[in-house]
């Protein structure tokens, strides 16, 4: 036990501080939870306590949540989560941060299968002893901090379980080479993948058609054995086909196909998805998803992802083959769609950036080149990393909260818990719907009985005393009122609570009227 | 082949470049002030006064509008939409030739092109540039292909 720790300790290490990353102030920070949030965690509970979603449907296998139809097991992944934790903001982000641990823990075994434990490292010697740096370790460090990573890995979203299962079934298939079992666990991670998110549809199938033809020898010598997966794959695909046309109305919305030249669309989002603006200076426009300044790589990485990808075209290998191709179609999922270059549906870019990188940095420790010259190359990157290391955590944990409290719909639980309090003194609760789908936090927040909510679930306009409005609202029960408007919007005189966002931005005005 | 790279060239010559946000020393200079008035109100003062200057500073910000500006040239779509999309991967493959040939002098000027928009030096100058270096990359490309 003690040699095993003593030789795994950089691993360890790298995953505590991944764990930590990962998990501290995560019902906090991102500030408030965000509709979608709200709506996985709530159809878990709903599910949890009666196996029927929101609607009633018992045990689905898409989620219609606000129209779209999500692919379930993201939901269904948030079940034990919440039955430990109950229905909080951290039993919904707890599994997004555990699996994100778990991907930082896959990548160094993915890293050590595609380059081998003993080909790709750098040895050097300090005070006598003998220090050896593996591209893994190196590989798994930057998965572990990376901004990319770190942003998906501390809120709900399925795209996080998409990486974790694509770089499984990855892992698994190229252990395939050892034995069968492991070609059948790779099929069963892919076929997970398939259900984790929208862009799975297009990415899990472009995957698993580079590994075919990448490993095809190794593959194929399964003979007739190789029907076992394939039919695994099939049996996974039935969620998706026989929910087919509810399945692509998130793609219609948001897909290009509408656009007047599809094609000349998608080579300019495929593009923008490579641009040093998009990876390393400010990510895409959807504030939620970086912190500002800061793109989802750093700037550090910049020289090392370079001389990374040259040393992989240089190496002759069928892994770096692979590798380079993952590279190259990576960006197609989120190229299919509005708006690009999008972070998050590029998200499966991981962690093959993060072992390129790795690769760079070992490229450049291994030149043959003046001690002095790389002693000053290797401090002047690590004092650029240093700076945009404290940078990014500074930013993502003092600044991004206040400055994105807005997009992450804070306010919301404040004011449902406030109203939750004072509920029982009025016939209605009038909520405003301008913040967007108010009615998933006060089910949320409030544990509304799912089986008592099921049966209401069809109009989203009211539900048990609760009612939301737009413009405006006219009072149609007798007795006292509980209005709770935008910080724009008229209100009866009588206020009794006004609760604000962490940017200190009124958000909601909670008031009275007889 | 040599009809090819003739034709091929012509239109990477004849790609007009899009605008380009403005973006020198003069807009850097103009958003230290105001960004630096904007980070440090979201610290406050109870934080470390070393601490922000270290993370909220001149160069600091100086530095990340420079990189967006040096971003801006070297961004693929706007080499696509400057020297067409065969262009672009010409370009690349002059890149990769010349990082593989280790031309220094070449990788130097390929990499600082960029800066000199930054020196407000004309973006016309620039991409002339890089579409002749688009060319000298389609032969090699057409060549080894050939």
């Amino acid at each position: 036990m003690k040699s095993f720790l003593i030789k795994n300790s950089p691993l360890l290490v790298i995953l505590l501080i991944s764990a930590f990353i990962r998990f501290y102030h995560l019902g906090q920070v991102p500030p408030g939870l965000f509709m979608d949030e709200a709506s996985n965690g709530y159809n878990a509970y709903s599910i949890l306590k009666t196996g029927k979603d929101e609607y009633g449907n018992f045990l689905p296998l898409t989620i219609k949540a606000f129209g779209d139809y999500n692919p379930a097991l993201s939901t269904y992944l948030l079940i034990p989560s919440i039955a430990v934790f109950g229905l909080t903001n951290f039993a919904v982000r707890f599994p997004s941060a555990f699996f994100g641990t778990l991907t930082v823990l896959l990548t160094y075994f993915l890293a050590k299968e595609l380059f081998g434990e003993d080909t790709v490292n750098y040895t050097f010697k300090f005070k006598k002893t003998k220090i050896r740096i593996s591209l893994a370790i190196i590989a798994t460090l930057f998965m572990a901090i990376i901004p990319w990573h770190i942003q998906f890995s501390r809120y709900d979203h399925e795209a996080n379980f998409l990486i974790f299962f694509s770089a499984l079934g990855i892992w698994t298939l190229l252990k395939s080479k050892k034995s069968l079992l492991y070609l059948l666990a790779s099929a069963f991670s892919f076929g997970l993948a398939f259900n984790t998110y929208h862009s799975a549809k297009v990415w899990v199938p472009l995957l698993v058609l580079s590994l075919a033809f990448w490993y095809k020898k190794d593959l194929l010598k399964y003979g007739i054995k190789i029907f076992y997966p394939l039919l695994i794959l099939f049996i996974f695909s039935l969620p998706i086909i026989l929910n087919f046309k509810s399945s692509l109305i998130r793609g219609q919305s948001v897909g290009i196909f509408h656009e007047q030249n599809p094609l000349l669309t998608f080579v300019n989002h495929y593009l923008s998805h490579y641009s040093l603006d998009f990876l390393f200076l400010n990510g895409d426009k959807i504030p939620r998803h970086t912190v500002f300044g800061t793109g989802p790589l750093y700037i550090f990485m910049i020289p090392i992802i370079l001389i990374g990808i040259i040393s992989l075209i240089k190496i002759k290998s069928n892994n770096a083959k692979f590798l380079l191709t993952w590279l190259l179609i990576a960006p197609i999922p989120a190229s299919l769609a509005n708006p690009a270059p999008h972070v998050l549906r590029s998200s499966v870019f991981l962690p093959v950036l993060p072992i390129i990188a790795a690769l760079g940095l070992i490229t450049v420790l291994k030149l043959s080149i003046e001690k002095y010259i790389k002693i000053a190359l290797f401090v002047i990157l690590m004092m650029v990393a240093t700076y945009n290391l404290f940078t990014y955590f500074h930013t993502y944990y003092k600044h991004y909260p206040k400055e994105r409290a807005r997009d992450w719909q804070d306010g919301y639980e404040e004011m449902v818990k406030y109203v939750d309090k004072i509920k029982e003194n009025y016939t209605s609760i009038a909520i405003t719907d301008f913040y967007n789908h108010p009615y998933i936090f006060v089910l949320f927040y409030t544990k509304y009985n799912p089986s008592a909510y099921q049966p209401q679930s069809q109009d989203k306009n009211y539900f048990d005393k609760y009612e939301f409005f737009g413009a405006s609202w006219k009072k149609t029960k007798e007795g006292k009122a509980l209005i709770i408007t935008p910080y724009w919007q008229p209100h009866p005189p009588k206020v009794l609570k006004e609760i604000y966002a962490r940017n200190g931005d009124l958000t909601f005005v909670i008031s009275e009227t007889e | 082949m040599k009809i090819i790279i003739l034709i091929i060239s012509i239109l990477i010559i004849i790609s007009p470049h899009p605008d380009l946000p403005i973006c020198n020393i003069q807009t850097a200079k103009q958003a230290i002030a105001p960004r630096i008035f904007a980070e440090t109100t979201i610290d406050g003062p109870a934080q470390n006064v070393l601490f922000t200057r270290f993370l909220h500073n001149k160069v600091g910000i100086f530095g990340s509008e420079f990189a967006v500006c040096y971003s801006n040239v070297l961004n693929p779509l706007f080499l696509a939409q400057s020297t067409n999309y065969i262009g672009l991967i010409a370009l690349l493959y002059f890149a990769y030739f010349i990082t593989k040939n280790k031309r220094y002098i070449l990788i130097s000027i390929f990499f600082a092109l960029p800066t000199l928009y930054f020196f407000s030096l004309p973006l016309d100058l620039i991409v002339l540039i890089y579409k002749f270096f688009a060319i000298i990359g389609l032969i090699k490309l057409i060549r080894k292909i050939w």
